[in-house]
């Protein structure tokens, strides 16, 4: 079984085309402005919207661990939720609900070539998305045989943080990496998201080395993470002859997430980022030879 | 006093008309001799007694041109009079009583007021749709258009009429007059001529109105439109038109004397005279524009809500080229104005020159709702197979209002009866009561508790079984229709450019008209098919509850019981790809559409087939309409035309209209769809919006119409309506100024899923 966090269809960030993203559970990072912390975790994960919530105590009243409290909000002791479902069964309004489920290679794929048209009249495809994609290491392997066998475009939107080997085993069944490329200080990487640089840049190297046509270098601008060495960033991908970098303005659309797991967005106070406010580093790209989208 | 049984609102009424030119008393005097002529014409042929009120109404009616204007031909139309729809006062010899009744609250005078009260007496038992509602309405199944507390609504109408504008120009007035004189003379034949006639006076008037404001002009651009104006006027009385303007000035003159308010392939009628004129040098694309901006205008103007439809590009084409550059035209027209009529239709297929599509797009992406997109590679056969006619005469069809198909100049399609399926399965589960209202609607029919009930197939055989007669209702009353108003009159200007009339000498509905169709609108199709699908999961699959359980909680609108209704939601809807949920939908949508078609043609019809428009009438009548099982609560729209129940899709644009493309177009005549994007994504997106939109038409997708709003901008709207007086909406068979719509039709709209 493969643990999906979330499939989304006519996706048009991820990728050419029309496409499928199918979001993976589990992911060896934890970036406090991640828009999507509810696939860190593999295990389900119970979320709860606040905004939704009418206090009714009914979650409460029927949780069988006693996991839930109200003091007055909403409390989820997450160490006895055992995510049986029984709260968010009882939820009138739809407050409550489990991220997280188990399908089938073949449920995926079912569920992915139901837009097959589309794909083909757009020369769109599937992309794995997460969390980390191979974070599940040899599901999502099988998966992405699965998906090639079967004619698909296969994108693979990764943060690179896992061996060598694994990658080269991968790398025949993707058609195009989606490299999230974060910072060029190791220290600063490893503190804010615990990856490791040498790991990351090592496998990003190696695809620039030996398809470097099959990679985007993707790059979150984050204020008072790496807004300051953007061209620094530019200059390391193009000086690996990376094709492309995307960069990514900061937004703060994963707040509510963050709210409904019952965490801190660290990130409240920083405004969404213009992507105007980029444009600078597109003509800077094209001076070094990359060419610099804004956006993905 | 005694109201008639016609009294009450009568069509959906969203842009408000422009006031009558004339004083309250001149509307008095007119409206009297109206009724006299009516009066004193007893005795005459129905033909000859309306040509005799025509002349009454015609040319007095026409109101001064507009400084404006570039095209003559502005026309008021009062509480009585003659018509074919009701956007436009009403149907044959009318009156409108309710608005009868807000014209007497006008006068001050109380002499004058009894002066109303006795045209509203005579024309009680004279007016064409009471006649036909005294007949029809009763008060259990069958409701007047529009009384929402019915399963079932039917009225007398003559709407979407599209002529043979065509012939028109090609024979021109006189033209026109000669044919009719070549034929054997009798009634219908002799009054058509008058009528042609009149319609000569029609100009002359429009001369004089032309010259009032030439002599008060000094600017010299109006002087010389004007003077254009005059000279053609002059042209076109003697003599079929030879130019782009008029041709336009012909057209529209005769619209407006025919009651008419959808006007039809209008590039392949004027495109040839705009392409000659451009070759010779007579004018330029930019003097096209112009006219058209006037014609827009003078459209918008009639203020008719659902209907106004230009439609242009598609099969059955002569001169291509010339309807594709009318078409260029139209779209530059169509952005800049942003005007919620004309109701701006596109038919395309896969031979379509890609800049018009281009075109077309960005005009949608505007956030123009327009131009609509019509889909040939399936409408056109699909046309055949529902109409039962060769490619040729269905490659002339037409959507007209909110989406029905007629053949231009060859048939009727007028919608004059209406079903509401959820309410009508709503009976067949509770022994014929509407738990509305509690009042027995069942007609007779057998219908066993839910308590008695073992099966799924016998649930939804017992509910076929009321649909069915309902069906046979609506196939009576929509000949009855016909019957009636061909009793009354002979839609004189109609029949003139209608095939075949003319040759069998014999007017529209007294067997002139070559197709004699008809329509029915359903609604509540997609909450009724998602209801059944959850009846069948809960029930029947899963035995999560009984049915008597759930019905129980339904009544009580699920009060009390909020986890059955959201155990009843989360059961898949229509609407998101769900291959089971969709094919309830469609085996549904299947059999109410072959009941309908099957009961037309057993019936003699030309075609009879259901349509899944809307106007907002699923608003309207899902308020007069109990909670149901797809968990649905009292008194809620219902799912507008062919789309999901608002909220219910969830899984993104392709899902949604693979659902919408699974019904196959061959039943029915005309389904319309809605989908709503940010201007973001249209714009940010396009490539991938475009070819979204390709794969949907290629699959099988017959209809397509956008909105384009940003997220928040309707909700602010709600909340500040002053700061949107423009922000055109996609209603469903119609656009509308978003903050002109009651506050229910409002929700529905912000329910639909914004796709960004």
């Amino acid at each position: 079984m493969i643990k999906v966090s979330n499939i989304e269809r006519f996706a048009t960030h991820d990728g050419p085309g029309i496409r499928t993203t199918v979001f993976l559970k589990g992911c060896p990072l934890h970036c406090p402005w991640c828009a999507n912390p509810e696939t860190w975790r593999l295990e389900p994960v119970l979320m709860h919207d606040e905004k939704k919530c009418v206090r009714c105590h009914s979650c409460q009243t029927v949780c069988p661990e006693g996991a839930i409290d109200f003091n007055p909000a909403f409390v989820l002791y997450s160490k006895k939720c055992t995510i049986c479902g029984r709260c968010v069964e009882v939820c009138i309004p739809e407050a409550l609900s489990v991220n997280g489920k188990d399908m089938t290679a073949e449920e995926i794929i079912s569920e992915i070539s139901k837009d097959d048209d589309y794909y083909r009249n757009s020369n769109g495809g599937v992309t794995l998305s997460g969390g980390e994609p191979l974070f599940q290491y040899e599901r999502v392997l099988d998966l992405l045989k699965n998906l090639k066998e079967k004619g698909y475009h296969t994108a693979l939107e990764t943060t690179g943080m896992y061996s060598s080997e694994k990658l080269k085993q991968a790398e025949k069944y993707v058609d195009l990496f989606l490299f999230d490329f974060k910072h060029v200080d190791a220290g600063k990487l490893k503190e804010v998201t615990g990856g490791d640089f040498e790991v990351i840049t090592g496998n990003l190297e190696y695809l620039l080395k030996t398809c470097q046509e099959k990679v985007i270098v993707r790059t979150p601008v984050i204020p008072d993470f790496n807004s300051d060495v953007i061209k620094e960033i530019i200059n390391w991908a193009a000086e690996r002859k990376a094709p492309e970098i995307n960069l990514l303005p900061y937004h703060s659309l994963g707040k509510n997430k963050w709210n409904d797991l019952g965490r801190t967005y660290s990130y409240e106070k920083y405004p969404m980022m213009d992507k105007s406010e980029l444009s600078e580093y597109a003509v800077f790209g094209e001076s070094l030879g990359i060419k610099v989208r804004i956006g993905g | 006093m005694i109201r008639s049984k016609a009294d009450g609102g009568q069509n959906v009424e969203v842009s408000i008309k422009l006031p009558s030119e004339k004083t309250p008393l001149q509307q008095l005097e007119i409206m009297e001799a109206y009724s006299r002529a009516y009066r004193e014409s007893e005795g005459l042929d129905k033909a000859f007694r309306e040509v005799n009120c025509l002349k009454v109404i015609f040319p007095t009616l026409f109101r001064s041109i507009n400084d404006e204007d570039l095209i003559a031909g502005r026309l008021d139309f009062l509480p009585i009079g003659f018509g074919s729809v009701t956007s436009i006062g009403g149907v044959g010899h009318y009156c409108v009583f309710n608005k009868l009744r807000e014209f007497r609250d006008q006068l001050d005078n109380e002499e004058d007021k009894k002066r109303v009260d006795a045209l509203y007496e005579f024309w009680m038992d004279k007016d064409v749709k009471a006649i036909y509602c005294q007949d029809v309405i009763n008060d259990t199944t069958t409701g007047r258009f529009i009384d929402c507390k019915y399963p079932y609504m039917a009225t007398a109408r003559l709407s979407g009429m599209m002529l043979d504008y065509s012939k028109l120009m090609r024979l021109g007035v006189n033209g026109i007059i000669e044919l009719l004189e070549s034929k054997p003379q009798n009634d219908f034949i002799m009054a058509s001529i008058e009528t042609m006639k009149l319609f000569k006076t029609v100009i002359d008037h429009q001369i004089k109105l032309v010259d009032k404001k030439l002599s008060e002009f000094k600017d010299v651009q109006k002087i010389k439109d004007f003077t254009l104006m005059k000279e053609d006027l002059i042209f076109i009385r003697e003599n079929k038109p030879e130019t782009f303007h008029q041709a336009l000035q012909l057209f529209w003159l005769y619209a407006l004397c025919a009651g008419c308010i959808n006007y039809g392939r209008m590039d392949v009628v004027l495109g040839p005279y705009l392409l000659n004129d451009i070759k010779k040098g007579i004018i330029d694309e930019a003097e096209a524009y112009r006219y058209l901006k006037s014609l827009w205008w003078l459209i918008e103007n009639r203020r008719t809500t659902v209907n106004g439809r230009i439609i242009v590009g598609g099969q059955g084409r002569e001169n291509i080229e010339a309807c594709d550059l009318f078409t260029k035209i139209c779209l530059r027209v169509c952005r800049d104005t942003r005007y919620v009529e004309p109701q701006f239709t596109f038919r395309f297929d896969k031979t379509t020159d890609p800049l018009l599509k281009d075109m077309a797009y960005e005009c949608i992406a505007s956030g123009a709702t327009y131009p609509t997109l019509y889909n040939d590679d399936v409408n056109v056969p699909a046309v055949m197979h529902a109409m039962r006619v060769e490619r040729k005469i269905a490659e002339q069809y037409v959507p007209f209002g909110c989406g029905e198909f007629v053949i231009q100049g060859k048939s009727v399609g007028t919608p004059n009866t209406l079903l509401n399926l959820l309410k009508i399965m709503q009976i067949s589960m509770n022994e014929g009561i509407d738990p509305m209202d509690g009042i027995y609607k069942g007609d007779g029919v057998e219908l066993k508790p839910v308590s008695e009930i073992t099966s799924f197939e016998e649930l939804y055989e017992q509910y076929n079984r009321l649909l069915d007669h309902y069906m046979d209702l609506s196939v009576r009353d929509q000949k009855y229709s016909y019957e009636v108003m061909n009793k009354e009159v002979s839609f004189l200007f109609t029949s003139i450019l209608m095939d075949d009339c003319i040759e069998r000498g014999r007017a529209l509905l007294d067997g002139g008209v070559e197709i004699l169709g008809g329509t029915n609108e359903t609604y509540g199709n997609i909450n009724t098919s998602d209801a059944f699908y959850a009846i069948k999961t809960l029930v029947y699959d899963q035995k999560k509850y009984t049915l008597t359980a759930l019905q129980k909680a339904c009544l009580k609108d699920f009060k009390g019981y909020e986890k059955m209704q959201k155990d009843l939601k989360n059961v898949p809807k229509y609407g998101n790809d769900h291959h089971e949920c969709d094919e309830m939908a469609n085996m549904m949508f299947e059999y109410v559409a072959k009941g309908i078609s099957q009961r037309g043609i057993d019936a003699g019809l030309g075609y009879y087939l259901i349509v899944i428009s809307n106007n907002q009438t699923n608003t309207d009548w899902g308020l007069q309409t109990a909670a149901s099982l797809d968990g649905r609560n009292n008194g809620v729209y219902m799912n507008p035309a062919n789309n999901p129940q608002g909220g219910a899709a969830r899984s993104g644009p392709t899902a949604v209209l693979n659902s919408i493309s699974r019904f196959e177009a061959k039943y029915h005549g005309g389904s319309v769809q809605n989908i709503k994007f940010t201007p973001r994504m249209m714009h940010e997106d396009k490539e991938k919006v475009k070819l979204l939109f390709k794969t949907y038409f290629e699959k099988g997708g017959c209809q397509l119409m956008v909105t384009v709003v940003d997220h928040g901008v309707l909700e602010d709207a709600q909340k500040h309506p002053e700061k949107y007086p423009d922000l055109i909406v996609r209603v469903a068979g119609y656009s509308a100024i978003f903050v002109n719509l009651s506050r229910d039709i409002q929700n529905e709209l912000l329910s639909r899923t914004l796709y960004d």
